[in-house]
């Protein structure tokens, strides 16, 4: 027999329900959804549930990972799909989520000419919601120097592999330094990274990142028009 | 979603959007749902009013 489509499409705040009325039997094959999280209070998790007649959950099948609050997703639900039978559909064009770092309560001290693992951002976790897209990481930071001549470099770094870095030349002490940095980054697979900052003084000065209050970095998630 | 899902009446299908805690997240909105399924003892494609603002897409020749 063949398959029929029964629509809904109303807004509505919250969840939407289709409950079988009479005599209705039907054999399930999808279900489709569009997700409007422009005003969500928080990251949320799409999720199909089924519930039996007391209100009881029978199973439900969730998204992967939360989506960012503010972001909108359409999903799609069927049998033997992975991470819970849901996937996020990229849009071409479309920002999937952004991320914004939070800082640590004390500044990071550093001294060798070999960078090290700054205490930057304190949230280390991304969780990337499609294979397909690209990444656009920004870096935006203050350090003291230790002295001068000197050289201090950061590096921003994707699962501890480094992906830029931005070296500032110190020739003036009483002041202090900035590092800005950018890069798009594509091929990254779907799921939880780890992002970070590396720090390095060339001299082997005392210096010090600022970044319990001077530091952030950002990323935003996009389906890229192009895949050059 | 599990495979073979054949349900009736009574039996609920919902889309909500929850935290890692299973609560409901405010704000969220649902816009269009649709289910496809083969539905028992109705003429497919002949389309229909289900009520509380679902409806049963007719097919081309209905």
């Amino acid at each position: 027999m063949a398959d029929d489509a029964i629509v809904n499409t109303t807004v509505v705040t919250g969840s939407k329900d289709y409950t079988l009325t009479g005599v209705q039997e039907m054999l399930v094959k999808a279900v489709r959804a569009s997700i409007d999280g422009s005003g969500a209070a928080g990251q949320y998790i799409p999720t199909l549930q089924m519930l039996a007649p007391n209100g009881t959950v029978m199973w439900s099948a969730e998204l992967a990972s939360p989506v960012a609050a503010g972001v909108s997703v359409d999903m799609n639900w069927f049998p033997g799909a992975g991470g819970g039978g849901a996937t996020v559909t990229p849009s071409l064009g479309s920002i999937t989520q952004s991320w914004y770092s939070t800082s640590p309560g004390a500044n990071f001290n550093f001294n060798t000419r070999a960078a090290v693992v700054s205490n930057f951002p304190a949230n280390t976790s991304f969780t990337k919601l499609t294979s397909t897209s690209h990444l656009l990481i920004t870096f935006n930071g203050d350090f003291t120097p230790g002295g001068t001549p000197d050289t201090v470099t950061c590096y921003m770094t994707l699962d501890a592999a480094i992906m830029t870095a931005f070296s500032a030349n110190i020739s003036v002490v009483g002041g202090g330094g900035t590092c800005q940095m950018a890069r798009t980054v594509k091929g990254i697979a779907a799921g939880v990274h780890t992002v970070g900052l590396n720090v390095a003084s060339f001299n082997n000065l005392n210096c010090t990142l600022l970044s319990s209050n001077s530091c952030d970095m950002e990323i935003v998630e996009y389906e890229a028009t192009t895949t050059s | 979603m599990p495979q073979d899902i054949d349900i009736e009446s009574g039996y609920t299908l919902r889309v909500a959007n929850l935290d890692v805690n299973g609560a409901a997240v405010s704000g969220v909105k649902v816009g269009t749902m649709v289910i496809t399924a083969t539905l028992i003892d109705v003429t497919p494609g002949s389309g229909g009013d289900l009520g509380g603002n679902w409806f049963l897409v007719p097919g081309p020749g209905a």
